[in-house]
């Protein structure tokens, strides 16, 4: 049943933190509106505050500067898709962002309320963390920076405080010798929550050897997880294009996931699918710069 | 008729649609009007002790609350059988049944108010399992019990036939409970009028039969209740049925309002008619050279709480458990059984998908056992026109089995199905599997199968086309105002058609059983005839031309034994005080004795198509994607391309949703798949490329020689899905969807 609500459209993010202070814990953000109207609808929004951050130009941004990317939280999943600058310094956020719901979801969803939401599932936070993003959080008080390993603590939970808000991800830059991809498992080619997601990022040697990895798993644990025991297997990995061997090392994710069941997919096999596909999209990337024997 | 020729026009309402500007019977709004809103059960199974109605009624803008103790004439409803309460007074069956109906001035304030209804329950146990069901000791869904309908069909001896089989392939196969989603929910207004009768708007697919049904429901004379239910915004069988207009027609006599309802995806999903899961056991017989000697089918049909169609269901699927292949011994057993898992009810293709993907799997398996590819050993066994059924009729009009099988093998997509199947990626695997069938059109045996049509000369020249069969987005109007404007030969734009009104247009059955297209081409023709006789009369009443003489259409006109006349030149001279109308009546043919204890059965007329699928399954994680389908279907003769095709496309995107996607998911009686989100079905990135192949050979009882098509289309795909899965990867799929985790455990059978 639909509730009756206080509305603010903010109009910059001044405003914007100073309802934060005004309303604390009866607020809540919307930003593209495609989780919270969703919730509203099922009963599940406690707060009976709605501040709009879609006016909130200022938010908005994909650029790249001093060798960082810097990703306002306004940002749309659409806007991230289609940025020449992530394609080239950051392919697995565009990727993430691709493979969010549909055109529609994805040109009102924001990348920022994809992370302040905490869910599990999100697109793009395995793509945020392998890139080693670092979240700016803003209040009435100021700037903190959490790097965005450490800003999930549940389900749906994260470490922002009722007057705090998302105001932009900000990572280093990839270039060249540098991959980072993303892979997703739905109940459908488009419009569907991830039974399970990977995003990887690997930086090649000048042995053609993975001498970095980062990996993170979503949909299989209560937050999005990074997998520093498979991203060892895939440091030790000859440089050569062999199926036998990525899907070797990617079964290591079998270890470091948690998931449960639920009406999309059972435990058992979320942990069997992960496997797979971190395989596939790795086998995919790494085809680029190694070659069969 | 072979003069006629058939423009390709386009659709006569895609602007509408398209624009936006056309209105759906929820779109509508009227001065006062209230909204509903159904109080549904909150138990699955429950005896309703006592409904408080006070609070709900004390509410600020609540005009009614109805209990059942409300309704005025008969409390229930139901084509077959109308066992399903409007408001339930002492028992629920299911999640979606009603125990409250409330009016208020906002719908907000309807919702407030349903919340504050007290119904007192006494729990029953649910039952959930149609196999189950049928135990001695288990719960009753109804005092009768829980068999809705049993039927057995035997030919030759079938333990017999099967013990003389080289090979016999027994298995248990499992369907989806697969729901319409059509785009317009089930919604309506219901209107009372000044001299006290009723006008219901509300989408239906046969608003003569929703008239008699609310008038048992009001107790009132039918004549008192006008039905408008064109256009439909998607039907698929799911508004063949009453849904909400018993409630809303209840609450608008009780106020002396208008009452508007549109339910919500999820109330819809949770309360609304979906397609019936069946448990297909099967023991199919092959000589070694393919030849079929015995099929032994035994279906349990998962009914869910109330009859509608379920029971001529059943015997549809048991006509079709053989298909039309040469099976001299046979066994068709069928159960539909009373459970807790929702309510059940018509949906395109109606029992034939359900069996077919099991008997189509069996011919495969038999095909790979005896070193037969999957072509020849369906040619082998399909019937030709003269030859006795597997139920044993004798089919005496056309059957096309063996020709669309030849085409579809001629397809592209089977003639270089190995080079489709190739792939580079290690974890890819692409198969090609193909199926055919038939699919049993009209009514049936022994019910009265009739259409009729009114072509209307208007006064100014133009036409009117009357009749009641509704359009729900399968393009027939489009198909009517060719076929009357081809025999009138004027222009399809000077025909214009009133449809599914119980005032205006003339019943022409329900628009179901792929049923619309042949039934109008038959109507029409007659109507189109006695308007020559009436033009004959009139001239004759005028100029003594004689009574007898015979008015053919030309060129924008009739040649009559006054000599040419344009259409505007008849108007201006008969249809100034009235028009000149021709009436158009028709009964189908059938057969001309009932299969003995299955009613309904056999089929006279049957449509066919073959279809041929390419998948790729993703080892690593089970996914499944259907790439391409080449269809072979027999139209009869072809009387829009485009509509055609579009029945094709969105025909295989439901057979995907059956066989890869959709299932409502229900544990002890509560539905888990409410929304759109969770009851997943195809998107536009799901649905696969297209390959159309049309045949047209004419069905000899229609006067234009069309053929119904609008189920068939979506039947092989579903076996041919199934098999293509096996066909790469070497798995049997025997339940469906084959969803990613079913096809991965079936890979990867160690995994617990």
């Amino acid at each position: 049943m639909i509730k009756e609500l206080e509305y603010y459209a903010a109009r910059d993010l001044k405003e914007a933190l100073k309802l934060a202070e005004q309303y604390g814990s009866r607020k809540r953000f919307l930003s593209g509106g495609t989780d919270v109207t969703v919730r509203l609808k099922e009963g599940l929004v406690k707060e009976d505050v709605i501040v709009d951050l879609s006016h909130v130009a200022e938010l908005r941004f994909v650029r790249e500067e001093s060798g960082i990317v810097h990703v306002g939280a306004c940002a749309t999943h659409a806007d991230l898709s289609a940025s020449p600058i992530l394609q080239q310094h950051g392919c697995a956020l565009a990727l993430a962002a691709s493979r969010v719901g549909g055109p529609q979801i994805r040109n009102m969803g924001t990348v920022g309320g994809n992370v302040a939401n905490a869910s599990p599932a999100g697109d793009t936070i395995p793509a945020l963390i392998v890139l080693d993003a670092v979240v700016s959080i803003a209040s009435h008080k100021g700037i903190r920076e959490v790097p965005i390993i450490d800003f999930f603590t549940g389900p749906g939970r994260s470490v922002l405080a009722a007057e705090e808000l998302v105001t932009e991800l900000h990572f280093p830059a990839t270039g060249s010798g540098e991959l980072t991809g993303f892979g997703k498992l739905g109940a459908r080619q488009a419009m569907t929550i991830s039974t399970a997601n990977v995003a990887f990022y690997f930086r090649i040697g000048d042995n053609h050897r993975i001498v970095e990895a980062r990996i993170a798993f979503g949909s299989v644990a209560p937050t999005v997880v990074r997998a520093h025991k498979t991203e060892q297997m895939f440091c030790q990995l000859p440089p050569v294009l062999s199926w036998d061997a990525i899907r070797g090392a990617a079964q290591m994710a079998w270890k470091e996931v948690a998931p449960i069941d639920d009406l999309r997919a059972t435990a058992v096999y979320r942990k069997e699918a992960v496997v797979g596909l971190l395989a596939e999209a790795a086998y995919e990337a790494l085809a680029s710069c190694w070659h069969e024997r | 008729m072979d003069d006629i020729h058939f423009e390709q026009i386009a659709r006569v309402d895609a602007q509408g649609k398209a624009c936006g500007t056309t209105a759906y019977m929820s779109d509508l709004s009227f001065p006062g009007m209230l909204y509903a809103w159904f109080v549904r059960s909150k138990y699955p199974h429950a005896l309703v002790k006592s409904v408080d109605i006070s609070k709900a009624m004390a509410l600020d803008g609540v005009v009614t609350v109805l209990t059942a103790a409300d309704v005025t004439g008969f409390n229930g409803f139901g084509i077959v059988n109308p066992d399903m309460p409007v408001i339930c007074g002492d028992k629920v069956r299911y999640m979606g049944d009603t125990v409250a109906l409330v009016a208020a001035t906002t719908e907000r304030i309807a919702e407030q108010a349903a919340a504050l209804v007290e119904v007192e329950y006494e729990v029953l146990p649910v039952v959930d399992d149609p196999i189950e069901a049928l135990k001695p000791d288990a719960p009753k869904v109804h005092d009768k019990g829980n068999v809705c309908l049993h039927t057995l069909i035997t030919k030759g001896d079938v333990e017999q036939g099967l013990r003389e089989a080289d090979v016999v392939i027994e298995h248990e196969y499992r369907t989806p409970r697969q729901a319409h989603t059509a785009l317009e929910t089930e919604s309506g207004v219901a209107v009372p009028e000044a001299d006290g009768s009723l006008s219901m708007y509300a989408g239906s697919q046969y608003a003569f039969r929703d008239q008699l049904q609310l008038a048992r429901i009001l107790g009132i004379n039918p004549r008192m209740i006008r039905v408008y239910s064109n256009p439909v915004g998607g039907g698929f069988g799911g508004k063949d049925e009453l849904t909400i207009q018993g409630g809303i027609a209840l609450l608008a006599m009780k106020t002396g309002k208008p009452v508007k309802v549109v339910l919500s995806r999820e109330e819809s999903l949770v309360s609304g008619w979906k397609r019936h899961p069946f448990i297909v056991r099967t023991r199919t017989g092959f000589k070694s050279d393919g030849t079929m000697l015995a099929n032994d089918v035994t279906c349990y049909e998962d009914k869910g709480a109330y009859s509608s169609l379920g029971g001529p269901i059943l015997n549809l699927a048991l006509e079709h458990a053989s298909s039309l292949y040469r099976v001299p011994n046979t066994r068709h057993e069928g159960w539909a059984v009373f459970t807790n898992n929702g309510i059940c009810g018509a949906f395109r293709g109606f029992g034939v998908p359900q069996v077919l993907f099991a008997l189509e799997s069996n011919m495969d398996e038999a095909a790979e056992k005896l070193g037969l590819d999957p072509v020849t050993i369906r040619r082998k066994n399909v019937l030709y026109q003269g030859e006795v059924s597997p139920i044993g009729h004798t089919l005496r009009t056309g059957v096309s089995m063996d020709l669309v099988l030849d085409a579809v093998e001629k397809s592209d997509l089977w003639q270089h199905r190995e080079e489709y199947k190739k792939t580079d990626k290690p974890w890819l695997r692409r198969g090609v599997a193909l199926s055919l069938a038939p699919q049993g059109a009209g009514l049936g045996v022994g019910i009265p199968d009739y259409g009729g049509a009114y072509i209307d000369l208007d006064r100014d020249g133009n036409f009117t086309l009357r009749i009641g069969l509704v359009e729900y987005g399968q393009g027939t109007h489009t198909g009517f105002t060719q076929m009357a404007a081809g025999l009138l030969h004027v222009d399809p734009s000077r025909v214009r058609i009133v449809a599914g009104q119980t005032e205006g247009s003339v019943d022409a059955g329900p628009a179901t059983a792929s049923r619309s297209m042949y039934t109008a081409s038959n109507a029409i023709a007659a109507a189109f005839h006695d308007l020559g006789v009436k033009v004959a009369g009139a001239l004759d009443a005028k100029y003594h031309t004689g009574a007898d003489a015979v008015c053919e259409a030309k060129d924008g006109g009739m040649t009559t034994p006054a000599g040419f006349r344009t259409y505007e030149e008849l108007a201006q001279e008969f249809s100034q005080e009235s028009p000149l109308r021709g009436e158009g009546y028709f009964v189908w043919p059938t057969a001309d004795r009932e299969i003995p204890g299955a009613a309904g059965l056999p089929h006279w007329i049957y449509s066919f198509a073959a279809q041929a699928a390419l998948v790729e399954v993703n080892t690593l994680t089970g996914e499944t994607h259907l790439l391409k389908v080449a269809t072979a279907l027999d139209t009869g003769r072809t009387v829009n391309l485009q509509q055609v095709e579009g029945q094709i496309d969105g025909g295989v995107a439901q057979g995907e949703g059956f066989a890869l996607f959709e299932d409502t998911l229900i544990a002890k009686g509560q539905v888990r798949t409410k929304n759109l989100s969770t009851y997943i079905i195809p998107t536009v990135q799901d649905v696969p490329e297209h390959e159309y192949i049309i045949l047209e050979n004419p069905e000899g009882t229609s006067a234009l020689g069309v053929r119904g098509i609008g189920e068939v289309v979506m039947v092989p795909v579903i076996p041919a899905v199934a098999l293509a899965i096996h066909d790469a990867t070497g798995v049997w799929v025997r339940q469906l969807p084959a969803t990613p985790e079913r096809v991965y455990r079936l890979l990867h059978p160690d995994v617990q």
